[in-house]
C-alpha cells in the first residue's frame, strides 16, 4: 500500500488559509489502513481546527467526508454537493488522491493533508516499512524475494557496500538493516546463494521514474 | 467549579467512581466504556468542544488491563490527544489519564482536588 503521515497542524492551517468553508475528505483505502488519512483522522483534524478557530475566534464552518478511494473517478460522486458548497477541500489521500481530486474538481484549489511516503507493508502494528520504489522492472526473483533497490540504501544491486555492519546499514544503524544482509540470509535459507555469483549488469532506468510520467494501458479493459 | 468528562474503564475507574456514591462530584459526567483502549483521540476533543473544560480517562493500572494492552493504548491516545490541544493553542493539561484499580477511591479523590472538581 501506499503509506503516508500527516503534515504538521500549522502548515495544514496555513493552506487553508482564510477559506470559511472547509471539506475535509479522507480517503478509504491505503492511508485509512496506515491510519493518516480515513474517517478517524478525518475527524481527528477537523476537531483540532475547530478547537484552533474557537481559540482565536475564527468562524469557520467543516465539514468531514471519507470516500471508498480517491484514485477513481466514480467515488468522487458521493461527496458532489459537499465540493460544491466548499472553499477549499483539504484531502487526506496520498499524492495520487490529490491530484485526482482536483482532475475531478477543477474550479477548486484542492491542497494536501498528507506527506506521501513510500510503498510498504505493516511490519507492526503502527509501524510502517518501505519495501518497493516502483521502478517498473521487477528484479525480485534474482534476489530471494528482497528488493536490492527499496532495501538497499544505495539500491546496490551488487552489493553490499563497507556500510554494512552487524546486519544493519550505516545510514542509520539502529533502524535500518542492511538489504544485502537480508539478500544473503534469504538466499542461503532457500539455498540460492548461486545466483550471487552472477554479477548483475546496469539496470535500465528508463522504466521508472527517469523515463518520465508512466502510464499503463490494458487494452482488454478499455472502451 | 470545573466541568469535566470522565471517560471511566468499566472493570476499573467506573467501579471506583460507583463507590463514591453519593460524594461522586455533580460536575463531572460519566462516560462508561469496555475499556480504555477503546478511546478515540477525537472523543476526547469532541468533549472538549461540547464544553467540557476537562477530560479525564480512568484506566487500570498498568499491567493489569483485562484486555492486556488497553490501558497502555489510552495512555498513548491520550498523549496524541494533547498534542492536538497544543497544535490548536491550548493547555495540554485539559486532557489527563489516571490509572488506578476499583479499589483506589482515595486516589480519586485525590484527582478531582488536583483538578479543581470537588
Amino acid at each position: 500500500m501506499i503509506v503516508a503521515e500527516r503534515k504538521p497542524f500549522d502548515e495544514i492551517l496555513s493552506m487553508i488559509g482564510n477559506a470559511r468553508k472547509v471539506l475535509i475528505l479522507g480517503c478509504g483505502s491505503c492511508v485509512t489502513v496506515c491510519m493518516a488519512g480515513g474517517e478517524k483522522e478525518t475527524q481527528l483534524l477537523a476537531s483540532t481546527i475547530r478547537l484552533s478557530d474557537k481559540k482565536q475566534n475564527i468562524t469557520r464552518e467543516l465539514r468531514c467526508a471519507t470516500i471508498e478511494r480517491q484514485c477513481d473517478k466514480e467515488f468522487f460522486a458521493a461527496v458532489a454537493n459537499d465540493v460544491k458548497w466548499a472553499d477549499i477541500i483539504v484531502s487526506m489521500a496520498c499524492g495520487v488522491g490529490v491530484q485526482f481530486c482536483g482532475e475531478v474538481f477543477t474550479d477548486k484549489e484542492v491542497v494536501p493533508a498528507l506527506n506521501t511516503k513510500f510503498y510498504g507493508a505493516t511490519v507492526e502494528q503502527g509501524v510502517w516499512s518501505e519495501r518497493c520504489v516502483g521502478c517498473g522492472d521487477c528484479v525480485l526473483f534474482k534476489f530471494g524475494g528482497i528488493c536490492p533497490i527499496a532495501r538497499c540504501s544505495k539500491s546496490l544491486l551488487n552489493g553490499p557496500c563497507g556500510g554494512s555492519q552487524n546486519g544493519m546499514c550505516e545510514v542509520d544503524p539502529e533502524n535500518i538493516q542492511c538489504g544485502w544482509q537480508l539478500i544473503y540470509d534469504r538466499m542461503a535459507a532457500i539455498g540460492r546463494l548461486d545466483l550471487l555469483e552472477q554479477n548483475q549488469p546496469l539496470k535500465n532506468w528508463s522504466t521508472g521514474r527517469d523515463g518520465g510520467p508512466r502510464r499503463v494501458v490494458k487494452e482488454d479493459a478499455t472502451l | 467549579m470545573s466541568k469535566i468528562v470522565a471517560f471511566c474503564c468499566e472493570n476499573s475507574g467506573h467501579k471506583v467512581v460507583e463507590s463514591l456514591g453519593l460524594s461522586m462530584p455533580s460536575n463531572v459526567d460519566i462516560r462508561k466504556i469496555p475499556c480504555t483502549g477503546r478511546l478515540e483521540i477525537a472523543q476526547m476533543l469532541a468533549e472538549i468542544e461540547q464544553g467540557a473544560e476537562k477530560v479525564l480517562v480512568l484506566a487500570c493500572p498498568l499491567d493489569n488491563c483485562k484486555y492486556v494492552r488497553g490501558n497502555q493504548r489510552a495512555a498513548k491516545r491520550v498523549a496524541a490527544a494533547k498534542n492536538a490541544l497544543r497544535d490548536a493553542g491550548l493547555s495540554e493539561d485539559m486532557i489527563r489519564i489516571e490509572f488506578m484499580s476499583s479499589l483506589d477511591k482515595h486516589k480519586l479523590k485525590a484527582v478531582f482536588v488536583e483538578m479543581g472538581v470537588i
